[in-house]
């Protein structure tokens, strides 16, 4: 077998285990009766199926993506709902490997290494399923209260949001590095032909996201609208006209938001005239701080660090590269951005749902991303063994954050070793 | 000394300070994993204090019961914190066999402490009982078998097991240190390799 086909049949079965391993975890959480998977399959589906309950069932879940595939699948190919559902979350789960594929791919392109590595595949599957690192003893979960982590495997419509928070990521970096420099060439897309198009697909990207589960982009606009706005003053303080020419770009930037802006709010709208999630006299609400989130662990702190372990080694190890460059800094507001709602925001009646954790999760998804650029792209002026030894403690590192996530897949899944 | 260097000592003394000043400490959870009980309902914990030494009134805790996971809870508030002067393990009121494996204490989402209900349950943990029948651990086995008949069946924890408790509280130091070290590596190796 040559290179290429050998490399080509590594991204190929690693997609496929990505999407097996999607499915039978519906399949899983369809017997747990207190599951999200139940309640979408179970209650939302089955009303948004009937005409006469489908503005009861839109109310319920205005954020339909999920739930339009799945009904796509039942009706059109007469596929049992729980079966349907499998296949919509294998669609997902797919779509997001490959988006993580197209990112960690174009990073390594771009700092001139093996593209036909392995690692590439490894990585991709990697980041859709890897966990916090966690142990028996070190239990940073209240018995059966869900972990805060990128990749939280029960619920199905915040993983289908991950494939476009990919794209998003990488459409933001690269617009951002066109406007910032007129010689820049993108790392993901061909920027340096215009960027109407790549406005366009960020527009259509951020809307899909919303249509899918809009938490992810309730942290990410505000996050993207906080650094232009901090990079519009610092450009206005030179007093040479470039910010006033930074305000130009902005607002297109923002145009870019204003659809998916528009849904969101449709979607609060749904929530309350529709009697979806606040139909029982329930809003939303500011909590003490960190309330919502010491309701899933006791120590809170900790188990920022057991998400992220892998994201804060490599900060200690790339600070530079980390923090100057455009996606560690994006990430980072992000998480700043998502940590402040999980810590300050609740939902009146059901504080335990935990349902402005949400936003937190896709940012740490997108620290991850940005540890993953830093250290794949960030190039040693010198060959140092010691410098070697810390890259390889990072790899690791992320390697055992894939393996807590494939011991949750096995306990998940009840699979006896 | 230059702004930059005073800049470092003040991020250096809040750094300090965020570690070493006490926020609030965590909640003490005492778990029993059970591997069978006939009724699982009414477990409670009670306590006494520096302040109200006797037992009775409002100073108990409900066990949460977790049938799925063959677990009853107790929930210590972290106001008791190094305040808890005796405690009491209440059964529920049936003739039945409550057969227990082990017993976690843990705070801060760490396990303090383990063991196994054959070793948490013998004398050198506990002071009296009532209501209780008999406490068995069959040689070569750690799961314990509590007897209970009576109206009223608990066991007085001794003061070696109410230290233990007492001492379990977390103040989350050390995740104050990890993350306070977290934050000063990034900002002096940030510095460190600008300047290089």
């Amino acid at each position: 077998m040559s290179v290429k086909k050998r490399d080509f049949a590594a991204a190929i079965i690693f997609g496929l285990l990505t999407a097996y391993l999607s499915y039978r975890i519906v399949e899983a959480e369809l017997s747990n009766m207190v599951s999200d998977y139940t309640g979408h399959v179970y209650v939302y589906l089955p009303l948004l199926l009937k005409k006469e309950t489908f503005t009861q069932g839109l109310g319920a879940a205005p954020y339909f993506l999920w739930h339009l595939i799945t009904i796509a699948g039942y009706k059109l190919f007469g596929i049992p709902l729980e079966y349907a559902a499998g296949y919509t979350n294998s669609l997902f789960g797919i779509f997001t490997y490959i988006t993580v594929y197209f990112f960690v791919y174009s990073l390594y392109k771009k700092s001139g290494r093996d593209v036909g590595s392995i690692m590439i595949p490894l990585i991709s599957f990697g980041m859709c399923i890897l966990q916090p690192i966690s142990a028996k003893w070190m239990n940073a979960w209240i018995l059966d209260a869900a972990p805060i982590t990128p990749n939280p495997l029960s619920n199905p419509t915040y993983l289908a949001t991950r494939g476009f928070a990919v794209l998003a990521f990488c459409l933001v970096l690269d617009i951002w590095g066109k406007q910032e420099s007129d010689d820049y060439k993108g790392i993901f897309f061909k920027v340096e032909n215009g960027l109407t198009r790549y406005y366009i697909a960020l527009s259509v990207v951020l809307l899909l996201s919303v249509l899918a589960k809009p938490t992810f982009v309730e942290m990410f606009i505000p996050a993207v609208g906080i650094m232009m706005l901090f990079k519009w003053a610092k450009e206005g303080s030179k007093k040479d006209g470039s910010g006033k020419k930074y305000f130009g770009i902005l607002l297109k930037t923002f145009l870019t938001a204003v659809p998916a802006i528009l849904i969101v709010f449709a979607q609060f709208l749904m929530y309350f005239i529709f009697g979806g999630s606040y139909g029982d006299g329930g809003s939303v609400v500011v909590t003490p701080f960190l309330k919502v989130w010491r309701m899933f662990t006791d120590n809170v702190g900790l188990s920022i660090i057991l998400a992220l372990l892998f994201v804060m080694f490599t900060m200690l190890i790339r600070t530079v590269t980390f923090i100057d460059s455009n996606a560690g800094r994006l990430a980072l507001t992000c998480f700043g951005v998502g940590f402040l709602q999980a810590a300050f925001l609740g939902e009146s009646t059901k504080l335990g749902h935990g349902d402005f954790m949400w936003p937190l999760m896709s940012a740490m998804f997108l620290l991850f991303l940005a540890a993953l650029t830093a250290l794949i792209l960030h190039k040693e002026k010198e060959d140092r063994p010691a410098k070697d030894a810390l890259t390889f403690t990072a790899w690791t590192i992320f390697a055992l954050h894939v393996f807590c996530g494939v011991l949750l897949i096995i306990e998940e899944l009840s699979i006896k070793l | 000394m230059n702004k930059k260097k005073i800049l470092y000592a003040v991020i250096a003394i809040f750094l300090i300070a965020f570690c070493v000043i006490p926020f609030h400490s965590s909640n003490c959870i005492v778990r029993l994993h059970y591997s069978d009980i006939d009724e699982a309902d009414s477990f409670y914990l009670l306590y006494a204090t520096k302040e109200e030494a006797e037992f009775g009134g409002d100073k108990l805790i409900e066990g949460v019961v977790n049938p799925d996971r063959h677990v009853i809870e107790f929930i210590i508030p972290s106001e008791l914190s190094g305040d808890i002067t005796a405690l009491r393990l209440d059964f529920p009121v049936a003739d039945q066999a409550v057969s227990l494996d082990s017993v976690f204490v843990l705070a801060g989402s760490i396990v303090r402490k383990s063991y196994g209900a054959n070793v948490f349950f013998s004398p050198k943990y506990y002071s009296g009982t009532n209501g209780i029948d008999a406490i068995q651990t069959p040689q070569t086995e750690i799961e314990t078998y509590i007897l209970t008949s009576g109206t009223d069946p608990y066991i007085v924890l001794s003061d070696e097991a109410v230290k233990v408790i007492n001492r379990s509280f977390s103040s989350f130091f050390v995740t104050k240190l990890l993350i306070s070290l977290f934050i000063g590596g990034c900002i002096f190796l940030y510095h460190k390799e600008k300047r290089s």
